[in-house]
């Protein structure tokens, strides 16, 4: 079993956050988005007890990936300033594909620019399944849009899907071209029906539409993956050990940590 | 007897701007000349329904066939404006008020280039590559 937490961390210093959740739910690999730190400082906190915790370097500025594997077991084969993939290869484990996104905020990229990012991520993703000889993929990230968008739903985008026996027909023809499906557990994490907060991230102005809660941090999962998903879902965290990341009223707390909450998963390789 | 047919095509002209993804692969073409091709560039474009997208890659044949997508840009059958997808962020839009609304000619594409190319964040990148490759 291998657990991963991607963390939209806001530029924020919240290193006792990290190593709170990464001692109580025995984080193997972090994914962090807008960790402007270091990396050493990370690891120092990671590390206070016993050198449990590597870098996993690549040479995108916008993700920073620490592991308790050696980084040579997460090799980045593409990369961008905003995406990195790596070809995690641990040891006993089948080799997987790991898709880590920061997309741009909807302050600075229109809905055009954000589906056609998604076109070109999904057309990446195919390319690098094919270097690699198979397709258990995952992708993890703040993709700045919710999974009901149409970046992440369209074919020709990231083509996820809402339920395991959709997801399950591996791909589908639209005018003829065929487009491999992705599984979006995050689609039973949003409203109150969800086990935890009602998304990952809050955002509330006064205009006719608005969601209010959204859940931009999302992980994705190939067919070939989605059985080994445990626990049954994804957790969006609302505490990092005893430190509270949500205010009162249930929302992100952007005084005391970031205005993304974090997502825990873990799978079974 | 037959009629002659008739022909209503106009002269037709190349038309005389160098198309953005002509420019962008001209830099690639570039990049070898300048690292002994240890690092090399390419263009590869996508075509939507409404768009062109040209990402501007970074290929590093002696690491695995590793590559890094260094900017990506957008544009429709017209050419210009040409939008900026993405890209080292001390040459994003956001630091350039000027081209916030797209890039709208071969000139200020080429100034928005130059302004990729020499960027700290292009310089670190090529130099870490390069430090990787021959390490």
């Amino acid at each position: 079993m291998v657990t991963f937490l991607f963390w939209n961390t806001n530029g924020k210093p919240l290193v006792d956050a990290l190593v709170a959740i990464a001692e109580q739910e025995a984080v193997d690999i972090l994914i962090l988005a807008e960790w402007v730190v270091g990396e050493t400082a990370l690891l120092t906190a990671l590390n206070h007890r016993e050198p449990a915790f590597h870098l996993a370097p690549g040479h995108s500025r916008g993700i920073t990936i620490v592991s308790r594997f050696h980084g040579r077991y997460l090799m980045p084969v593409f990369e961008s300033d905003r995406v990195s993939i790596r070809r995690v290869m641990l040891p006993g484990c089948d080799e997987i594909l790991l898709v880590a996104v920061h997309f741009p905020s909807k302050l600075y990229w229109s809905d055009a620019s954000q589906q056609t990012e998604c076109t070109v991520l999904g057309r990446t993703i195919v390319e690098q399944e094919t270097q690699a000889g198979h397709n258990r993929t995952m992708v993890v990230g703040d993709l700045n849009m919710n999974p009901f968008e149409s970046g992440v739903v369209a074919a020709g985008g990231l083509n996820a899907t809402m339920t395991q026996r959709v997801a399950a027909r591996g791909d589908r023809i639209v005018q003829g071209q065929s487009y491999p499906f992705f599984y979006n557990p995050m689609w039973g994490q949003l409203g109150d029906q969800s086990k935890g907060p009602p998304g990952s991230y809050y955002y509330e102005r006064a205009e006719h539409i608005t969601y209010f809660w959204n859940t931009f941090d999302q992980v994705l999962l190939r067919p070939q993956l989605m059985d080994r998903l445990l626990s049954g879902a994804p957790r969006i965290l609302d505490a990092a050990g005893n430190i509270s990341l949500v205010k009162p009223d249930g929302r992100p707390d952007l005084d005391r940590a970031s205005d993304h909450l974090p997502l825990l998963f873990r799978l079974d390789l | 007897m037959p009629q002659k047919a008739v022909d209503l095509w106009p002269e037709i002209d190349v038309a005389n701007t160098r198309t953005p993804v002509s420019i962008l692969k001209q830099q690639a073409a570039l990049l070898g000349k300048h690292t002994n091709n240890l690092l090399e560039a390419t263009v590869e474009t996508i075509a939507s329904s409404d768009s062109f997208v040209h990402r501007f890659i970074i290929e590093v044949p002696a690491l695995a066939g590793y590559r890094y997508e260094l900017f990506s840009i957008r544009h429709d059958e017209k050419l210009y404006p040409v939008q900026i997808q993405h890209g080292p962020r001390t040459a994003m839009p956001s630091a350039y008020s000027a081209w916030q609304d797209g890039i709208e000619s071969e000139e200020i594409l080429l100034e928005w280039l130059k302004a990729v190319l020499n960027s700290p964040d292009t310089k670190r990148l090529l130099g870490n590559l390069l430090a990787q490759v021959e390490s």
